[in-house]
């Protein structure tokens, strides 16, 4: 019998994910595979999706990491909540500085043409 | 209040806010019928697009955006796409080109469409004026030139009695840094004919990297691509001198911005100021507008 198999297309976003990712020569596949069976063991796939419906990325991966580690003292985190925080330390102090700084008058208009 | 400064270029679309630099090209393409393609989606009344580096793998479904009718028509999609990733703002800033202002009702009500956000349309070049004159002392008169994917635009100003005004303003078409890619493919041997077949887009990262991997050779193009930059240059800088006449000569510090400025030395252009990550200057003008428009 011989195997088939569907080729997918993931685009990874993590850039500490997609190194690590890349130290897997040629167990790519079996990693996700096996990764994808033990989810799909302990969630479905409408669960996945209604996730995603109503609170989008975060969602899923809030639910994948409580499916996952469930009974193991793993507190979920909201992944996207913690980006912005990280991300809004230096522009914060960016707009201080701009609604401190004089303010540039211009003809605004008179650019037009 | 949260700004965003969103600067939609005919190459790449720039966005900056408090937390937020980032860019994408300026690419749209309907989504391929693969259900296993993870693309990102941007959902506007119902109709689906790809956005941005994912429009490569919709290549076939591709819609150009030949000219600024198509930017202001696609631009709520652009918007949509930085609205999902980065969630809501209270106030969006943009532009449009200083000749393009009967598109400034309709690109409003277009991108009003998918955002309840104020929105402000000024002039392409105030965000560059406001972005360099808040941090940098510029004197009191510049001129400043924007090199872009396709255009570069050039604005003489001047301020007075504390305003800044224009003085005269120009749009080189076909002059931005597609003109130094294509200076390069003119430059190219025979041997590498298969380059010259290839679509500015695909040049133009092959440009960027100054390399190209063709059958698993990587092959060098660092040589033609800086002469292609120095007479890109050259050409550029006579072109600019000549249409501004005066304004050029006269003027205290030239600023150079865009995408293009990386390519574009300060020693070209005498006192020349270049700022930092010149192709956000603009956006980040706009975030500056917005900022100083919400303190009165």
């Amino acid at each position: 019998m011989s195997l088939e198999y569907k080729a997918i297309t993931v685009k990874l976003r993590n850039k500490e994910v997609y190194k690590k990712y890349r130290l897997l020569f040629r167990l790519g596949r079996v990693v996700i595979e096996s990764l994808l069976e033990i989810l799909f063991e302990k969630t479905e796939v409408v669960e996945l999706q209604n996730a995603f419906l109503s609170d989008g990325e975060s969602g899923v991966k809030e639910l994948i990491r409580a499916k996952m580690f469930t009974g193991q003292n793993i507190e979920p985190t909201n992944s996207k909540e913690a980006f912005i925080k990280q991300e809004e330390v230096l522009p914060k102090v960016q707009e201080l500085e701009q609604k401190t700084k004089p303010k540039l008058k211009s003809d605004m208009q008179g650019f037009w043409g | 209040m949260r700004v965003l400064g969103l600067d939609i270029g005919f190459g790449h679309t720039k966005c900056y806010s408090e937390g937020i630099k980032f860019k994408f090209p300026t690419q749209l393409a309907y989504p391929p019928d693969d259900p296993n393609m993870e693309v990102e989606r941007v959902n506007i009344g119902g109709r689906e697009y790809v956005v941005g580096r994912d429009t490569k793998y919709a290549s076939s479904y591709r819609i150009e955006i030949p000219t600024v009718i198509e930017l202001v028509q696609y631009a709520p999609v652009f918007l949509k796409y930085v609205l999902d990733k980065f969630g809501k703002f209270d106030l969006v800033v943009t532009g449009l080109p200083p000749n393009a202002k009967s598109h400034v009702s309709s690109l409003n009500s277009n991108l009003k469409s998918v955002t309840d956000a104020e929105v402000l349309i000024i002039p392409q070049g105030i965000g560059i004026l406001y972005d360099v004159a808040s941090t940098t002392d510029i004197g009191d008169d510049a001129v400043i030139i924007d090199i872009g994917y396709n255009t570069v635009d050039c604005i003489a100003v001047e301020k007075s009695e504390d305003v800044w005004k224009k003085k005269r303003g120009i749009t080189l078409e076909n002059f931005g840094i597609m003109k130094a890619v294509e200076i390069m493919r003119e430059m190219l041997p025979e041997k590498y004919g298969l380059l010259k077949n290839w679509s500015a887009s695909c040049l133009l990262e092959t440009f960027e990297r100054g390399a190209v991997s063709i059958d698993g050779e990587k092959i060098d193009l660092g040589a033609y691509k800086n002469e292609a930059i120095q007479r890109y240059v050259e050409i550029l800088l006579t072109k600019t001198k000549q249409e501004l006449k005066d304004s050029f000569r006269d003027v205290a510090t030239v600023v150079v911005a865009g995408g293009g400025a990386y390519y574009v030395g300060k020693k070209y252009f005498g006192q020349g100021v270049i700022p930092e990550e010149p192709e956000f200057s603009q956006a980040r003008g706009y975030y500056v507008v917005g900022i100083q428009s919400n303190n009165g």
